[in-house]
């Protein structure tokens, strides 16, 4: 019966009383929310805390909500004050990182390579095991306001003026730091595939 | 970093739009026909979508974790729960005012406040005048005429023998419960003083009267005999009281006298229970009588009842009767087997009774009169103040005067009305003093119309013109008036001396006094 209303008119319902509806806003978009924020914060405890705390302000902030703007223009806003409160506390905080040598030496093996995978051939594997953590380090290097347009277009699925409202900035230059966030990947991908080249 | 494109065509602007479908239809069509005419475009768009791969290579999409799937989902299913649904936001904000303590404190503090301040604002909380206190104290002790006693119906003197002896059961009623109070406040028990409109009258009492008018220590009555006073006029009276009420109505009996007693005792309790016991009717004649007595239900106080009973049973019952000589008639219920004590024949001041019959029935004037004086004041005050209202409008200025001279020194109120006709009494007898200053008494009561005030002062403004012109006038021939008028003042003295009662003032004479014309 609700699976079919748009997210407003849940959160409409929810604020008349109705669990249920709420109940279907969060198992709609909880798995797109806890993935923006792990890789908004790169830390699973604390995408989780955030990603609960998200939906509590929610909960809170129902009486206030009017069918103004979209449900999921809302729902980053809030996910994303989150994050940037998040990401504030863990500059102090010494988190694992996955791309780090484990040793001091500059060939020791990294906590990815240790991970299991289940891919198909070595080579490819191992390409595509490069590629990744290229790609993990290009846009960890993206400048806060490049990565965090870059996830919500990218992980969230925003449209750019969803952006636009969620960061409080003209649409227009959320696009052309989209542009900057992307020429910065390709870039680090075009490096890759060089260095690829060069070794086949 | 700049962040402006290095793109100047409108077209090339839309790459963003067109690779991740952001565009319409329109816009859409527009930059599909740009992007083979411009190769940065085709370029841009061809690098961007294999980053968008490459990154949803490297970056799948995650599954929350159990924790968020589970216990986190639940704990905030439960917080979800918790919230109550949205009401009125028109009471928001009274109701923010409501939960918080310190905001009800602070509203309650500014309503009371503003209530306070708005009150005294409006001067509801300012202490009243003096003068404004003095006539409401005035008032106040002036006693309203909606609250004087009872008047209990006094025998007249020309009423006929059974007048008299329906009116004794009312009379002996009143007497139940009236005598106590008044006579224990009686400086002097054995006179009675009584005030009627013909002059004051000394009555003596007799001795069980006085007897029963001793102040006795209270009894409490029993509570069925409290229902018998609340019962008011249909008293009915209980039979395991009928000794009791024997008793006390035997006394009422010797009260009222034998007469009374022999003529009301039957059972139809005409006379109310006191003459039912009296004439033998005893317990039946109490019990199956309902009391048509008109006296009011306060007067027939239980306690005086109950006290009466116990009174006389502690009198020697046989004394009595030898007393008064009385032979009594053995009672069917035995509760009046004893004769109720008559009283002595009392001492009348007045003229002493020629026969028997008029030495009962004066006896039974005067004995009811102090038994009942305080409603027989009362009742004299009012036709006392009714004379002089007749009197008033009938131009007998000085009966009136003196009436209503009566009446204040007895504090008896005076209606407003009565007091104008005083004022104008007062000036048509050239008190002009007196009158006005009853004249300004009333002014500041202000119970009067201005139309009888101003009247009032117009007469009073005459008169002392008229006054004066009479001194005027008298000073020129006062020594040869001179012994005419000692003449004619020794004359007056002379006739006030043989008829004292109907003294005038000085200032006026015993002649009707014609009022004016307005009057």
């Amino acid at each position: 019966l609700v699976r079919d209303d748009s997210d407003e008119s849940l959160m409409l319902r929810y604020r008349d009383g109705d669990v249920r509806a709420f109940e279907l806003l969060v198992t709609r978009h909880r798995k797109a929310l806890f993935n923006f924020i792990l890789r908004f914060v790169r830390d699973t405890a604390a995408a989780e805390d955030v990603t609960q705390e998200t939906f509590l302000r929610l909960v809170k902030g129902a009486d206030a909500y009017e069918r103004q703007a979209k449900f999921t223009t809302w729902l980053y806003t809030i996910a994303r004050n989150l994050c940037v409160d998040a990401a504030r506390r863990g500059k102090h905080r010494k988190a694992a990182s996955l791309d780090a040598p484990l040793g001091d030496e500059d060939g020791a093996a990294t906590l990815l390579d240790l991970m299991p995978d289940t891919g198909a051939g070595v080579d490819r594997q191992a390409q595509s095991r490069e590629l990744a953590v290229r790609l993990r380090q290009a846009i960890e290097a993206l400048p806060d306001e490049q990565r965090e347009i870059f996830l919500l277009r990218e992980v969230a699925d925003l449209q750019f003026n969803e952006i636009a409202n969620v960061i409080g900035c003209p649409e227009n230059t959320v696009k052309s730091r989209m542009r900057y966030a992307l020429e910065k990947l390709r870039e680090a991908l075009e490096e890759y595939r060089d260095l690829a080249r060069a070794v086949q | 970093m700049s962040e402006t494109t290095t793109n100047t065509s409108g077209a090339c602007e839309l790459v963003l739009d067109y690779v991740y479908g952001e565009l319409d239809e329109a816009r859409k069509r527009t930059f599909e026909e740009h992007l083979p005419t411009c190769a940065t475009c085709q370029r841009e768009v061809a690098s961007f979508g294999k980053v968008r791969t490459a990154v949803k290579r490297v970056m799948p999409a995650v599954e929350p974790t159990a924790q968020i799937a589970g216990a986190l989902h639940a704990q905030l299913m439960h917080a979800a729960a918790q919230r109550k649904p949205r009401r009125g936001v028109l009471l928001s904000f009274p109701r923010k005012i409501v939960e918080h303590p310190a905001l009800s404190a602070a509203a309650m503090f500014v309503l009371v406040g503003g209530a306070i301040a708005i009150n005294w604002s409006r001067g509801k909380m300012a202490m009243p005048a003096a003068e404004q206190t003095v006539s409401d104290t005035k008032v106040a002790e002036a006693p309203k005429p909606t609250e004087a006693p009872a008047e209990p119906v006094v025998p007249e003197p020309k009423a006929k023998e059974e007048e008299a002896g329906e009116k004794l059961g009312k009379i002996g009623t009143i007497s139940k419960g009236g005598d106590k109070t008044e006579l224990a406040k009686n400086e002097d028990a054995t006179k009675i003083a009584l005030e009627t409109p013909s002059g004051p009258m000394t009555v003596q009492r007799p001795t069980a009267h006085r007897a029963v008018a001793t102040p006795a220590p209270k009894k409490a009555a029993p509570a069925r005999m409290k229902t018998v006073a609340t019962d008011g006029k249909q008293a009915k009276f209980d039979t395991a009281f009928a000794d009791d009420k024997g008793q006390a109505e035997g006394s009422l009996g010797s009260v009222n006298g034998r007469g009374a007693g022999t003529t009301t005792g039957s059972t139809k309790g005409n006379n109310g229970p006191v003459g039912g016991v009296i004439g033998g009717g005893g317990q039946a004649g109490a019990k199956d009588a309902p009391a048509k007595s008109t006296a009011p239900a306060d007067e027939l106080s239980s306690n005086t009842v109950a006290e009466k009973a116990a009174t006389r049973r502690e009198e020697p019952k046989p004394q009595a009767a030898k007393q008064h000589g009385y032979t009594t008639s053995p009672s069917s219920a035995g509760a009046s087997a004893t004769p109720p004590a008559a009283p002595p024949p009392p001492q009348v001041t007045a003229s002493a009774p020629a026969t028997e019959r008029d030495y009962y029935r004066s006896s039974v004037q005067q004995q009811a009169q102090p038994v009942a004086k305080p409603s027989a004041n009362a009742r004299n005050f009012d036709v006392l103040q009714k004379q002089a209202s007749e009197w008033a409008k009938t131009g007998r200025c000085a009966e009136a005067i003196k009436a209503y001279q009566e009446l204040t020194k007895a504090n008896q109120y005076i209606p407003p009305t009565e007091r104008v006709h005083w004022i104008h009494c007062l000036t048509a007898a050239d008190r002009q003093e007196e009158a006005q200053k009853r004249l300004d008494e009333l002014k500041q009561e202000k119970r009067v119309t201005n139309a009888q005030i101003l009247d009032a002062e117009k007469e009073l403004n005459d008169s002392r013109k008229r006054v004066d012109a009479n001194k005027k006038s008298k000073k020129a021939p006062a020594a040869d008036r001179a012994p005419a008028q000692s003449a004619e003042t020794q004359q007056r003295r002379a006739a006030d001396q043989e008829s004292p009662a109907q003294a005038a003032p000085p200032d006026s004479t015993n002649t009707k006094v014609k009022p004016s014309s307005s009057y």
